[in-house]
């Protein structure tokens, strides 16, 4: 990849003198310094997640040139720093663009956790277990990955209406990223933290050439992209299996390639457009078929496979169809149909051995059919009325529980523009799925555990009837004044559940407001409101008995139905200011408040023996609030110098159920204690940062 | 080093043109229209400007009489405030119509519900949207700051905890969507869901030798895209999110309810901690929810 980056900007280094005759440049170069006070917090992981906070040098350049044949743009930002982002784009108009980037995100995790293991994140992490005692463990700086994308693309236009581009970028991800694992087979048996070496490599590559005229657009693309993983399985001693040294396999080396072509055929008859897309693609990942694994006792068990390799494949086939028209006055027209074909040609693999028989993959195909139709009357010039109808018909393989699905789709729409101060808008959806459930004989009795199949159904096929209003408003009642309303009522009821999830709803309601009169005051504001719920209804109990895995049996002090109501509630309101306090002076600020609020009631199948100890509903679940204030001065010294300062202030809050009282360790008998690492134990922070910037213009 | 050659030649390559310096012609209808004129002079359509204003009349309709007689006659201006969006559109579109981005506007979500291209594109005024955001160390506009004005749902998900880094400035919009026009439900880049989120998360495109069906058709049955109150982007918490579906046998029946975490909810210690609710839940042991291809049961259920 660095020697076809290397060999683009060479070319391009030579190019640019011949072309720079009829060049203006402009742009800014700043330097700075930044300022965090995080000290308060345990973990600023949270803090940090995907902005380099770390005191120090700050840096910027914009380049700007432009003639009557030639241009180029040049930026950089966050030089040295973890977020560094470069790019550098030109070309010669109508004859070729081009573009090289660089991009690096660092993602964190958890800082200054502790692990009882030794080479945490690498290919091997050792502990001899039972370890208990925390002080004896070993801290963990970070767990962290760093992501960088590179690349570019070439256009050659000069050969228009023809084309030809080439695009190449390689990804680098490089660090740790927290993980866990069972111990044993049984959650009984405990389980542990593990830090998950993290070395992979993508590297993309596109080519495609294309036909553009007014009426015609064509193109043919290939793409290939290969992911390489440094780490496809690590080890990790396993307290509960004697200390031995386990296997935890990570997404393993693959190679997509994909080929698409387009066309679109523009002013047809009915002032219609044609839009015809196809691609096929192929998947492959290969890997050894593991003959063994660390078992009870830590002894080394055969698994028994079937062959030695997995041959991983799967193909998809897709082709889309869009005809868009406007066959009489105000009538707006679309037809579509759509196909997606998935075809997993991959190995079909059986484990069988004495420590566990006959495990076997399921390679999971679908095929999809889709076609549609829209229509939009436009009344007169202010209202509009909409339609539409969507059909899915999609049949799979590899799932044991649903095969085929039908989802039908209606909406109708009606927007209102009368007044050029307002626009008004109201959809109605409605979603029927139908699904063909295949678990609905199972079961010789409602005493055989197989019987509790016929009631299980998973909430992404099973049949549900979906409901769906959403409200715009757009209100500008004095010029540069824009209000906005969005509101949303959802819900979908999955008609045919009795256990699972059972019905959802959600309503939500933004409202902003925006004022920009050009060279004065400036301000956005925004206050939002979410309310989620999910229904869903379980069944606990063992045994042979008649009636165990009847949901409609009467219950039991050991059988008997319980029922979940999870609840998230969501605010936020915000707003952002530009002020220019003075000719020279600009002040520009913004605040935002978010605050989520979840919980869970939880309640037993009415008739439930007294006897038995009722669930006690989750008041903290996913609590949180992140208060976040940024303002920020630039001052213009002259034409050419300006100097920025700003100072930002950010807090977060988090509590929960699942975190409350965190402990590092889960004592249990038999060897089977937990070993924990801190992430997420003390996501909390606070923090200060100032930042000053001088700005040099040319 | 390959950052740093990178960045060296992202440099100098500007560096390299600024010796040959020249005025770029100045259209008449600068003389008026001076900020106008000002703020399209380092865009594309400044530089192919030239002194009749070419440029200007290929938006702002034919300005021969406005030119004779400045006060009395406008040009038609097909881009006023107020037009329909369509025949801005179609303004943009006489030059634009060859763009390849551009392939399927028509069929698109946006052309077929008056988004005009003035209604994202600023030609006079590059900062038209306030960011309101926490800080962040991005100097360049973000994305999301415009889509947001209409997608207002999408604004408010990016704000939540669990997000990707979109008000970072890190994944833009049109990473992922084509504002310009798709095929595809909500306009995404690739044919499917899962396509589009590969092209990034290559590292769970497998195949596994042992999948799990809803990810393999569909990455949205358990995630939402652009943020969530729940870690991962998750859409429900865990352990509710796995037990919708995972009612069968075995642990997955079992309630976890706040009397199981480490602390009773009184605040005393519970000697009874479940690890299926505590941090992760269910994740805790079947870490390897996307796939696995560890052998036998420990693939099978998802655990190695």
């Amino acid at each position: 990849m660095s020697k076809k980056l290397l060999a683009l900007l060479i070319a391009n280094l030579l190019a640019v003198p011949a072309f720079a005759q009829d060049t203006t440049v402009g742009g800014s170069v700043s330097v700075g310094g930044m300022r965090v006070d995080d000290d308060d917090a345990v973990d600023a992981s949270k803090l940090n997640e995907y902005r380099d906070l770390d005191s120090g040098l700050i840096t910027q350049f914009d380049l700007r040139g432009r003639g009557a044949r030639n241009w180029f743009d040049a930026f950089g930002e966050n030089l040295g720093r973890d977020d560094v982002y470069a790019t550098v784009r030109g070309g010669t108009y109508d004859v070729f663009k081009y573009r090289l980037f660089t991009d690096s995100l660092k993602h964190n995790f958890l800082f200054n956790g502790r692990t009882p293991y030794s080479g945490a994140g690498s290919a091997l992490q050792t502990a001899t277990f039972p370890r208990l005692d925390i002080a004896t463990w070993n801290g963990i700086g970070e767990v962290a990955y760093k992501r960088r994308d590179s690349g570019g693309f070439f256009e050659v236009q000069v050969l228009n209406p023809w084309y030809f581009r080439a695009d190449a970028n390689q990804v680098t991800t490089s660090g740790s990223k927290y993980g866990s694992s069972s111990q044993g087979l049984s959650p009984g048996n405990g389980f542990v933290d593990l830090i998950f070496p993290v070395d992979y490599t993508t590297r993309n590559t596109v080519l495609e050439v294309g036909y553009n005229s007014k009426t015609l657009h064509g193109a043919l693309s290939w793409m290939m992209s290969k992911f390489e993983n440094d780490n496809e399985s690590f080890n990790w001693t396993n307290g509960f299996f004697d200390n031995g040294l386990d296997t935890t396999y990570q997404g393993a080396d693959n190679k997509y390639t994909r080929l698409a072509g387009n066309l679109t055929f523009r002013g047809l008859p009915v002032r219609s457009t044609l839009a015809l897309r196809f691609t096929r693609d192929e998947l492959e990942s290969n890997v050894p078929l593991v003959g063994s694994v660390l078992h009870t006792g830590g002894v080394i068990a055969p698994t028994g496979p079937n062959g030695t390799t997995f041959n991983g494949q799967v193909e998809n086939t897709t082709f889309t169809a869009t005809w868009s028209a406007a066959p009489v006055r105000n009538l707006d027209l679309r037809v579509y149909g759509n196909s997606y074909e998935r075809e997993d040609k991959s190995t079909h693999v059986v484990f069988d051995s004495a420590i566990a028989a006959n495990y076997t993959n399921e390679p999971f195909s679908y095929d999809k059919k889709n076609f549609g139709v829209e229509t939009a009357f436009r009344i007169n010039r202010g209202n509009r009325l909409g339609a539409g109808y969507d059909h899915l018909e999609t049949e799979r393989e590899g799932r044991h529980d649903y095969n085929d699905t039908t989802d039908k789709r209606f909406f109708v729409e009606y927007k209102n523009t009368m007044l050029d101060t307002l626009a008004a808008r109201v959809k109605y959806t409605r979603l029927e799925r139908d699904s063909n459930f295949l678990l609905g004989a199972d079961g010789t009795g409602s005493g055989d555990p197989a019987f509790l199949n016929r009631f299980i159904s998973a909430f992404d096929l099973s049949a549900v009837d979906q409901d769906q209003v959403k409200v715009t408003l757009d209100y500008s009642p004095i010029p540069n004044l824009d209000l906005g309303l969005e509101a949303t009522a959802k819900r979908n009821k999955f008609k045919d559940n009795i256990l699972g999830r059972l019905q959802d709803e959600r309503e939500e309601i933004y409202v902003s407001a925006s004022y920009g009169a050009p060279g004065s005051v400036r301000f956005t504001v925004f206050a939002d409101s979410e309310r989620v719920t999910y229904d869903s209804r379980h069944r606990i109990g063992t045994g042979t008995a008649v009636g165990t895995y009847d949901p409609f049996a009467p219950p039991t002090a050991t059988v008997y139905n319980w029922e979940g109501k999870v609840k998230d509630r969501n605010t936020a309101y915000g707003i952002a200011v530009d002020v220019p306090a003075m000719e020279r002076l600009v002040i520009k600020a913004a605040a935002i408040h978010y605050k989520g609020d979840g919980s869970v009631d939880l309640s037993l199948q009415e008739g439930v023996p007294a006897s038995v100890v009722r669930p006690l509903s989750i008041a903290l679940f996913d609590d949180y609030e992140r208060t976040s204030l940024s303002v920020k001065a630039i001052f213009a010294l002259n034409k050419s110098w300006s100097i920025t300062g700003g100072y930002a202030y950010e807090k977060f809050d988090y509590q929960d159920e699942q975190y409350a009282g965190y402990r590092y360790t889960i004592p249990a008998a038999n060897r089977a204690d937990s070993y924990l690492n801190g992430y997420y134990a003390n996501p909390q922070y606070k923090a200060n940062i100032i930042y000053a910037m001088a700005t040099y213009r040319f | 080093m390959r950052i740093k050659l990178l960045l060296a030649a992202a440099i100098a390559l500007p560096l390299m043109a600024l010796p040959a310096l020249a005025q770029p012609a100045i259209p008449v209808c600068a003389t008026c229209h001076e900020s106008a004129q000002a703020s399209i002079a380092f865009t594309h359509h400044g530089a192919k400007n030239d002194a009749d204003g070419s440029m200007c009349q290929a938006c702002h309709g034919d300005a021969s009489a406005h030119l004779k007689d400045p006060a009395g006659t406008k040009p038609a201006n097909p881009m006023k405030q107020g037009a329909p969006a369509a025949e801005k559109d179609a303004v943009c579109m006489t030059c634009h119509a060859g763009n390849r981005h551009l392939s399927f506007w028509e069929s698109g979500k946006h052309a077929r519900n008056d988004v005009s291209c003035t209604s994202c594109h600023s030609i006079h005024d590059a900062s038209k949207n306030l960011s309101v955001a926490a800080l962040t160390t991005s100097a360049r506009p973000i994305e999301a700051d415009t889509c947001g004005t209409c997608h207002k749902q999408v604004r408010n998900a990016t704000n939540k905890q669990s997000h990707h880094p979109i008000i970072e400035g890190k994944v833009k919009c049109s990473d992922c969507h084509n504002p310009h026009g798709a095929a595809s439900p909500a306009m995404v880049k690739h044919e499917t869901v899962n396509q589009q989120c590969f092209s990034c998360h290559a590292d769970k495109r497998g195949p596994f030798i042992f999948g799990h069906p809803p990810v393999e058709e569909n990455c949205l049955s358990c995630h939402t895209p652009h943020g969530s109150a729940h870690g991962k982007l998750l859409n429900e918490k865990v352990p509710n999110l796995c037990q919708d579906c995972h009612v069968t046998g075995r642990h997955p029946t079992a309630f976890y309810g706040a009397g199981q975490g480490w602390n009773r909810p009184d605040g005393t210690p519970n000697p009874g901690v479940s690890s299926r609710f505590v941090a992760r839940g269910c994740l805790n042991c079947h870490n390897s929810i996307h796939g696995s291809n560890a052998p036998s049961n420990r693939g099978k259920y998802l655990i190695r």
